[in-house]
C-alpha cells in the first residue's frame, strides 16, 4: 500500500477531509499529516488528535519551521508595534541568506496574488483586491499599481517576471529533506492558494525528487477569492466542474490536470438523520414549536463584520410583513463560529419569537456540534445567509435557501466570483435586492411555491458531479490511491540558467528583506549610521561597565602609578637640585688630588 | 466677553471690496460634515463683519443644503473677478495647507522612523543593558516628538455650531419641493416631524405611532424602504438630508429624531431640535444646541458580554476598548420616553433636571480630559472647552445620577 504525505496549513483544513483521509486508512494506505502552523483558537489541535487516534495507519506532525513564515514576514512591516523587536537576524551566513530567500519567495508570491485582482474577470472585486494590497509593502504595492494601470500587456510582463522568479528561488533545504524523508507516493497540499503561501515550496520539492503531487481545493472560494496556485502541481483535486474551468482560466492549469472527485466533505449531510424531534429542537432552542422557524446562518467575518444591524433590520422585516404567515415565523440565528464575538451585541428577547443558538462560544470541534446544527437545518422551513457555505449545507439538507443583497454586504456578494455559484443559473439560492421583496419570496414559499428541482439540480452540479446519489469520498479515495499507483514522474533538477540567476537574484532577495520593514528609503540611510553609532556606544558601555567592575583594583593601581611618578620624580628632582653641588663637590675633590698629585711629583 | 473669530478648518479669510470674505469647500461626504462646513462659515463669515463663500464640493451630492442661503450674511458667489479672486485665493491656501500638511506629515515620520530604529536596536540583546534602557527612554521621546508634530484631524467647531443662522431655500426650489413632498402624501395642516431608522426597530415602531397620535406629520428620511414603520409615516426617497426634499422637510419641521451624527448635524445647520437616539458614545454625540437633546445605546463588551455602565462610558479605559464595543441601540422604553421629553420641550411644558444639568458637566469635563489622550475625544469633543448646550434624555441622565 502506498504512503501519502499530506500537507495542510493548519488542523483546521481536516475536517474537509476526515472523512476521506480514514476511508484512505481503512484501505491500507499510510497517510501522514503534516501541519505548518498550529492552531487551537477552534480547537483544531483537539481535531488532529482525534483524527490520528482513529487509525493506526493515520500519524499526525508538524512540518519543517520555517526560517521566515509568511506571518513573520508580514509582522515586520508592522508599523503599529509598539513593543521592542529582536534585531533582525544579520544578513550574513547561512540564516541570514535563507532569510532573504524567503523573504524574496513571500514578495514575489504577494504581488502576484496582489496583481492577479487587476484581471478582467476580477472586475468589482475590490475588497479582495484590498485584502491582498494590505499584505504587500508600500514600495512593492505602489509598483504593482502602477504596472496594472499602464495595461494589460505591462501587466501580463510582470506576471511573467514573477512566475520567472519562482523556479529561480531554491527550496528550503529543511523541506526537501523533509519530503526525502518522508518518501511519500503522493504529495498532496491544502489549501496552497493562501496569500504568499509557503506550501508551492512543496510541490517544487517534490518536483525536484520525483514525487507525485496533487493540490487539493478545500473549499468552493478557494480558486476565486485568494492568490494563485503558481507552480501547478501534477493533478489538482476539485469539488466540480466550475472549479475545473476555474483552475484552467484563473491559474493556468491544464485541463487533463485536473480531477473532478465532487465535494467529500458533505458527504456526511445526505446520510444524516435529526438527533430529536421538531419539539424537543424547538424547546432547547427557545422557540414555540408550533410555528415554522426561518434559520437565519451567519457568516464569516470577512464576508460580514457587521450582521448584526442586518439581521435585526431582517427580523423587523419579518414581523412587520403584510402577509400574517410571514409575521408569524418563527426566527432561529446562528452566528458563524469564528464571528460569534459579535453578537453578543444582540439581544433576540426583543423580538418577538427569536433565538440565538448555538450560544456564543460553543465549541465548534465538539461532537454534538455538527449534529445539533443538522437539526437546526432539518427542521427549519427555509434558510436565510448573506454568504456562506452553510447555504449549500442547507439545499443539501433540501431546504429553500434565500439571501438579500444590500449595499453593507456588496463587497461580499457581487464583489466576490464565488457567490455567484450560489446564485443565478444553476445556483440553489433564491436573492432579493431588498427586504420587501425577501418577504415576497417567504410569502410565496410558505403558500406552498416549491423549488422545481432547485436545490437537486444545484447539488448535482456542484457538491456531486458524478450522480446525486454517488457519494464523493470515495472517488476522492480513488483518484488519490489512482495517483500513488501511477509511476512516479522523473526528478526534475533545476536547469543551468536558474543556478547562474541565483547569483544577482541574491541581491535582490536581501533587498527584498530590507524592504519588508516598510521603511521610507531615507530610514535604511539612516540604520547603517546608527548601527555605526550604536557599536561605537555599546563599546564605550562595555568600557564603562568594565571599569565601574574594577574599580576597587583600578584605584589600587592608579595610586601605585601615581606613587611610583611620584616618588621617581622627586627623587629625580632631588638629585637634579643635588647635582650641581656633588659636581662641584667632585670637581673640588679632583682638584686636591690634582694637587696632591702635584706635590708628590715635586 | 467675544470671542476671536476663530475659522473654520479648512478656510481662509480674504478681502474683496472692503471686506473680509471666509471661503470654504466643505467635504460633500456626508451631509453631516457638508452641514458642518456650511454652517461654520457662515458663522466666522458673520462674526468677521463680511460675506461668506461656499465653493462647491470635490464630492457630487449635498444640492439641497448647498442651495440654502442665510437670511443676514451675505454671499459671494465664486464668479466674475470677484469669483476668480477668491478661487485664486483658496487655491493658493489649498496648496499652503498642503504643503504644510506634507511637511508635518514628513517630520512627524522622522520622528516616527527614528524612534522605531531605537526600538529596534533596544530589542538587541547583543547590546548593553544600560544602554539599552537609554535607547528605550529614547524612544518613547522620539514617539512623543511625533504625536507633537502629527497632523491631528480638526476637532467638530462646537462653538461655531452653536451659533443660529436663519437659511432658507430659494422660492423656487422650495415650492418645488413643496409640491413634491405633498404628492407622496406628506400633509403640511399637521407639524412635521423628520425621524430617521433607529437601531431597534421596535423602537422606531413605538416611536413613530407615538407621534402620529400626538397629531404630528411623520416624515422618514433616508430610508431603506425595508418596512414600513406607520400608515401614517411618509418616506422621503434619496440620502439622509442631502436631496432639497429632504432639507425642505427639516426646514418646516418641529423637531427630528435621528440615529446618525449626519442628520443630528444637518439640524443644527436648519435650526431644527434634535434627538439623537443610539447615541455610540457620551462625547461624540453630545448636542451643540441647547434645544437638543441625545439619548445613549446599549453598549456591550464584546469580550466578555458585560454591559458598560453610563458612568463607565466616561472613562479613560471605555474610550480606548471602542474597538471591542457593540452597540444594541437605544432600548425602545428610553427612546419613546426620549421622544416624549422633546415633544414636551416643544410645547415648553419642560424643565432641565438636576440631574441632566450635572450629567453635562461631567460630561464636559471628562470631554476635556480625555481631549488630550484619545483621539476620537479630540475629534469630536470639546471645542476649547465646550461640548454643548443639549441634554442627555431625563430617563438616561436620572438612572446615572
Amino acid at each position: 500500500m502506498s504512503r501519502v504525505l499530506f500537507v495542510m496549513l493548519h488542523p483546521g483544513f481536516i475536517r474537509y477531509y476526515e472523512g476521506a483521509l480514514q476511508r484512505l486508512a481503512d484501505a491500507g494506505h499510510h497517510v501522514h499529516v503534516a501541519f505548518e502552523v498550529s492552531r487551537s483558537k477552534l480547537g483544531e489541535d483537539e481535531t488532529a488528535r482525534r483524527l490520528a487516534s482513529r487509525s493506526p495507519r493515520i500519524t499526525c506532525g508538524t512540518t519543517p519551521e520555517r526560517v521566515e513564515s509568511v506571518r513573520e514576514f508580514l509582522s515586520r512591516a508592522d508599523r503599529t508595534a509598539t513593543r521592542s523587536g529582536n534585531v533582525d537576524a544579520p544578513l550574513s551566513g547561512t540564516r541570514g541568506r535563507a532569510r532573504a530567500w524567503e523573504s524574496l519567495a513571500t514578495t514575489v508570491r504577494l504581488l502576484g496574488d496582489y496583481l492577479r485582482f487587476f484581471e478582467p474577470a476580477f472586475a468589482g472585486t475590490t475588497t479582495l483586491r484590498d485584502r491582498a494590497e494590505k499584505r504587500l509593502p508600500r514600495l512593492e504595492s505602489a509598483l504593482a499599481r502602477g504596472v496594472a494601470a499602464a495595461g494589460a500587456p505591462s501587466r501580463r510582463l510582470l506576471g511573467a517576471l514573477l512566475r520567472g522568479f519562482e523556479p529561480v528561488i531554491p527550496i528550503p533545504p529543511a523541506i526537501e529533506a523533509f519530503v526525502r524523508e518522508q518518501r511519500p507516493d503522493v504529495l498532496l497540499v491544502t489549501p496552497l492558494i493562501e496569500l504568499g503561501s509557503q506550501q508551492v515550496d512543496y510541490v517544487k520539492a517534490a518536483r525536484r525528487l520525483g514525487v507525485r503531487s496533487a493540490l487539493c481545493v478545500a473549499s468552493w472560494d478557494n480558486l476565486t477569492s485568494k492568490g494563485l496556485i503558481r507552480v501547478p502541481p501534477d493533478h489538482v483535486v476539485v469539488w466540480n466542474d466550475a472549479q475545473k474551468q476555474e483552475a484552467t482560466a484563473l491559474h493556468g492549469v491544464p485541463p487533463d490536470r485536473v480531477v473532478v472527485t465532487g465535494a467529500q466533505l458533505f458527504d456526511p449531510w445526505f446520510t444524516a438523520a435529526p438527533s430529536r424531534s421538531r419539539e424537543e429542537f424547538c424547546a432547547m432552542v427557545g422557540l414555540a414549536p408550533a410555528r415554522p422557524f426561518v434559520l437565519y446562518v451567519g457568516s464569516s467575518s470577512f464576508i460580514a463584520p457587521d450582521e448584526v444591524p442586518f439581521v435585526e433590520r431582517w427580523l423587523a422585516a419579518l414581523r412587520g410583513a403584510a402577509d400574517p404567515a410571514v409575521a408569524g415565523l418563527a426566527a432561529l440565528v446562528r452566528p458563524h463560529p469564528a464571528n460569534a464575538r459579535q453578537w453578543r451585541a444582540f439581544e433576540p428577547r426583543d423580538v418577538a419569537d427569536a433565538s440565538l443558538w448555538p450560544p456564543i462560544g460553543t465549541d465548534p470541534n465538539h461532537a454534538d456540534f455538527r449534529r445539533d446544527y443538522f437539526d437546526s437545518l432539518f427542521h427549519s422551513a427555509a434558510v436565510v445567509g448573506v454568504n456562506t457555505s452553510a447555504q449549500i449545507e442547507a439545499a443539501i439538507v433540501g431546504r429553500p435557501v434565500f439571501t438579500i443583497r444590500t449595499p453593507e454586504f456588496a463587497h461580499a456578494q457581487g464583489g466576490t466570483l464565488h457567490f455567484r455559484h450560489l446564485v443565478g443559473g444553476t445556483g440553489v439560492v433564491r436573492e432579493a435586492a431588498s427586504l420587501p421583496e425577501h418577504v415576497g419570496q417567504l410569502a410565496a414559499l410558505l403558500a406552498g411555491e416549491g423549488d422545481a428541482g432547485m436545490n437537486r439540480r444545484f447539488v448535482e452540479a456542484f457538491i456531486r458531479p458524478r450522480g446525486f446519489d454517488v457519494p464523493a469520498t470515495p472517488a476522492f479515495v480513488e483518484a488519490i490511491a489512482a495517483m500513488a499507483a501511477t509511476a512516479p514522474p522523473a526528478p526534475v533538477p533545476s536547469p543551468a540558467w536558474v543556478l547562474v540567476a541565483r547569483g544577482p537574484a541574491l541581491g535582490l532577495a536581501y533587498a527584498a528583506g530590507a524592504l519588508a520593514e516598510d521603511r521610507p528609503l531615507w530610514a535604511y540611510a539612516l540604520r547603517s549610521g546608527m548601527t555605526d553609532t550604536l557599536v561605537a556606544a555599546s563599546a564605550l558601555y562595555r568600557v564603562r561597565g568594565w571599569a565601574s567592575g574594577h574599580r576597587r583594583g583600578l584605584k589600587r593601581a592608579r595610586r601605585a602609578v601615581w606613587r611610583v611618578w611620584y616618588e621617581s620624580s622627586r627623587h629625580l628632582t632631588a638629585r637634579l637640585r643635588r647635582a650641581p653641588f656633588v659636581l662641584v663637590k667632585r670637581l673640588r675633590n679632583a682638584g686636591v688630588a690634582a694637587k696632591r698629585a702635584a706635590r708628590r711629583e715635586s | 466677553m467675544t470671542r476671536r473669530a476663530r475659522l473654520p478648518d479648512p478656510a481662509v479669510r480674504v478681502w474683496t471690496v472692503g471686506r473680509p470674505v471666509v471661503v470654504s469647500r466643505p467635504s460633500a461626504a456626508d451631509a453631516g460634515r457638508l452641514a458642518t462646513g456650511v454652517l461654520a462659515t457662515l458663522v466666522a463669515a458673520r462674526r468677521a463683519g463680511g460675506a461668506a463663500c461656499v465653493l462647491r464640493p470635490a464630492e457630487s451630492g449635498g444640492d439641497g443644503l448647498l442651495a440654502l442661503a442665510p437670511v443676514d450674511i451675505a454671499i459671494v458667489a465664486p464668479r466674475g473677478v470677484v469669483g476668480l479672486w477668491v478661487r485664486t485665493a483658496w487655491r493658493a491656501s489649498a496648496i499652503g495647507r498642503w504643503g504644510r500638511s506634507h511637511a508635518e506629515a514628513t517630520h512627524a515620520a522622522f520622528w516616527r522612523e527614528l524612534s522605531r530604529e531605537l526600538r529596534r536596536s533596544a530589542g538587541d540583546e547583543s547590546v548593553p543593558d544600560a544602554l539599552r534602557k537609554r535607547l528605550r527612554a529614547m524612544t518613547r521621546s522620539t514617539l512623543d516628538r511625533a504625536a507633537a508634530v502629527v497632523d491631528r484631524p480638526s476637532p467638530l467647531p462646537r462653538r461655531l455650531l452653536r451659533e443660529r443662522v436663519e437659511v432658507r431655500l430659494p422660492d423656487d426650489v422650495a415650492r418645488e419641493a413643496e409640491r413634491a413632498l405633498a404628492a407622496l402624501g406628506v400633509g403640511f395642516d399637521r407639524p412635521l416631524v423628520a425621524i430617521e431608522d433607529v437601531r431597534r426597530p421596535e423602537a422606531g415602531r413605538a416611536i413613530a405611532r407615538y407621534l402620529a397620535e400626538e397629531g404630528y406629520q411623520v416624515v422618514r428620511l433616508g430610508a431603506a424602504a425595508d418596512a414600513s414603520l406607520h400608515p401614517g409615516v411618509v418616506d422621503v426617497p434619496g440620502p439622509i438630508a442631502a436631496g432639497p426634499l429632504s432639507v425642505f422637510a427639516l426646514l418646516r419641521a418641529r423637531f427630528v429624531v435621528c440615529a446618525s451624527s449626519e442628520l443630528q448635524q444637518v439640524a443644527c445647520l436648519t435650526n431644527v431640535p434634535s434627538l439623537r437616539l443610539d447615541a455610540p458614545d457620551p462625547v461624540s454625540g453630545y448636542p451643540v444646541r441647547d434645544d437638543s437633546f441625545y439619548a445613549l445605546s446599549e453598549i456591550v463588551d464584546l469580550d466578555s458580554g458585560r454591559r458598560y455602565e453610563r458612568d463607565e462610558q466616561l472613562e479613560d479605559r471605555f474610550f480606548r476598548n471602542l474597538r471591542n464595543c457593540g452597540w444594541r441601540g437605544t432600548p425602545a422604553d428610553q427612546a419613546l420616553a426620549a421622544v416624549h421629553e422633546i415633544h414636551q420641550a416643544q410645547r415648553g411644558d419642560w424643565h432641565e433636571s438636576g440631574a441632566q444639568a450635572a450629567y453635562r458637566a461631567r460630561t464636559a469635563a471628562a470631554a476635556a480630559a480625555l481631549a488630550g489622550r484619545v483621539s476620537s475625544a479630540a475629534q469630536w469633543g470639546a471645542d476649547d472647552g465646550f461640548l454643548g448646550d443639549g441634554r442627555l434624555a431625563r430617563c438616561q441622565a436620572d438612572g446615572v445620577l
